[in-house]
């Protein structure tokens, strides 16, 4: 089934385009992105609260750990590893999940006019969703220490999630594309993910050491170092170094203009690599 | 005004996951599939449509004839705005709905009354319009109170209702179906006769795949007959469908390449 035929597409770019046509179904978006979630959780007690629970069993597990074992201050690092931890799962989840985007909505994509962006935005409706849910547990643990942001600095963390929603949909689109065609990329991302979990400063805290400089080029050069502290630092009641943005904003630019370049080259032949 | 204008269109599909066959250089005519060629080592090409030019007016309620893989769904997809063709221009005018498979906006896990409210959002519907129409599609499928049953449960006709009540409560000025309108019932098939009526009584066009005579007897008033891909003939219904027997009745092994077959001319 196909829906309204739209007005002709624009010269300009394909992709620009496609996003602009998916943004207009917003409303049907942000309810199959709550349909899906409901059902995850459906005929459970604590329904899409288990994601909470779950998270907070895993930021208490380590928390007990670092605490007890190895002796951290526990007022200054949950709130980290909370804070950290929850845009972690926002943005290792958007990168599986975009590995395998296409494919799942093959019906959809072969059975009408729907724009991939579409089902990129359904996606990222999804995880932001559920880093809702997710943002009680460092919500409680803020009120708990008495650590937490300003009005102003809240507002700059929003900024931050802005950033990262933007983020999400080229790599949403990216991915998807790339993943469809070449069926190794999945599993290249899921090993990314694992050493970068261990690369990024989530369980542990950067500690500037004189003689390691390559622990320290190690974490700069990841880009989901700085990712992570735009989102982190205001919510600490700080604020994200000048390097965190520059970083960001040539990921963010650079992501950009490539996914749009490839969509725009192959976006013909996505349906047939599904 | 609908209207359909196809010139020369082409569709050349790569297919990744082909085994290892060595194609020659010029194959026979198969009974089936459409032509395949090599475009690299591991990517095969299948000619989906070669050539097809097809004008279709206001109030044409056309049947696509052809064996599996001659081509059908292809064009319908072309026609849908879902394939660009790789080749030639396709060209179509006004609202178009297609209903190509039973799973497109379908959530196995919600009820039929939330998949039908899904529909029509999806069909571009606002969500006042969504409230007003979903009455009007739920009393035409008439599953009663299997509407509040997850679609899971629903059977391969009971899907069909709920997927045809949705896509032609619109009255979309192109409709096209594929091949599935066989899945329904004889109390059906009425009631879907006479929604497609109206499409030709409002100078819509309809386009509808199908294997059966007695299905496109039903719908169909002219009809087009496709093979690897190509059409061979373009007419009112009764006309076509006798060639084709008689082609189709010809020993197996003849070379068809398209050219020099009786073209069916529209009479005015």
């Amino acid at each position: 089934m196909v829906a309204t035929v739209s007005s002709p597409p624009s010269v300009r770019s394909k992709a620009l385009d496609d996003f602009g046509r998916g943004l207009r179904h917003w409303r049907l978006i942000g309810r199959m992105a709550w349909q899906q979630i409901r059902l995850r959780y459906a005929r459970s007690l604590l329904g899409p609260f288990w994601m909470t629970l779950s998270m907070a069993a895993f930021c208490l597990a380590i928390g007990i750990l670092f605490g007890a074992i190895l002796g951290m201050d526990l007022a200054a690092f949950l709130p980290y590893l909370t804070a950290g931890y929850t845009v972690w799962l926002l943005l290792s989840g958007v990168l599986t999940e975009s590995t395998r985007l296409f494919l799942g909505w093959r019906p959809f994509i072969q059975g009408s006019r729907l724009p991939y962006s579409f089902y990129v935005l359904a996606m990222v409706a999804t995880h932001l969703i559920v880093f809702a849910h997710n943002m009680v547990v460092f919500v409680v643990v803020a009120a708990v220490y008495g650590s937490g942001p300003s009005p102003l600095q809240a507002l700059m963390a929003l900024a931050g999630l802005a950033v990262i929603t933007v983020n999400a949909l080229w790599v949403g689109l990216l991915l998807g594309m790339t993943c469809a065609r070449f069926r190794d990329f999945p599993e290249v991302i899921n090993i990314m993910l694992q050493i970068l979990f261990f690369l990024t400063p989530i369980v542990w805290k950067p500690v500037r050491l004189p003689d390691n400089a390559f622990v320290d080029v190690l974490m700069t050069a990841n880009p989901f170092t700085h990712f992570v502290e735009i989102v982190r630092a205001p919510l600490l009641g700080g604020g994200a170094s000048l390097e965190n943005w520059l970083v960001v904003a040539a990921v963010t630019v650079t992501g950009g203009v490539a996914t749009t370049l490839l969509f725009d080259r192959y976006r013909a032949r996505i349906l047939y690599w599904c | 005004m609908a209207r359909i204008l196809l010139d020369n269109v082409s569709v050349h599909i790569p297919v990744y996951d082909a085994e290892q066959v060595s194609i020659r250089t010029h194959i026979m005519s198969a009974a089936t599939g459409g032509r395949l060629f090599r475009r690299s080592r591991r990517v095969m090409m299948v000619e989906a449509l070669t050539g097809v030019s097809l004008t279709l007016e206001a109030g044409a309620r056309v049947g696509l004839v052809g064996h599996n893989g001659s081509g059908k769904t292809t064009l319908l997809r072309v026609l849908a705005g879902i394939i660009e063709p790789t080749a030639g221009v396709a060209a179509m005018e006004g609202h178009t709905q297609a209903l190509l498979n039973l799973e497109f906006g379908i959530n196995e896990d919600l009820s039929g009354y939330r998949n039908i409210e899904n529909l029509c959002l999806l069909f571009g519907l606002d969500h006042a319009e969504m409230r007003a129409r979903s009455p009007e599609i739920a009393d035409f499928t008439e599953l009663g109170d299997f509407l509040s049953m997850p679609v899971r449960t629903y059977s391969s006709g009971m899907r069909l209702r709920l997927a045809f009540a949705a896509v032609t409560s619109l009255r979309p000025e192109i409709l096209l179906l594929d091949e599935l309108v066989g899945v329904g019932d004889t109390e059906f098939m009425t009631k879907a006769t006479r929604r497609l009526r109206q499409q030709a009584e409002q100078a819509h066009i309809l386009v509808l795949a199908s294997h059966s005579e007695a299905v496109m007897r039903e719908y169909c008033s002219e009809a087009v007959v496709l093979e690897q891909g190509r059409v061979l003939a373009h007419g009112p219904l009764d006309d076509v469908l006798r060639w084709n027997r008689r082609r189709e009745r010809q020993p197996f092994g003849t070379v068809r390449d398209g050219q020099g077959e009786a073209e069916i001319l529209r009479s005015a």
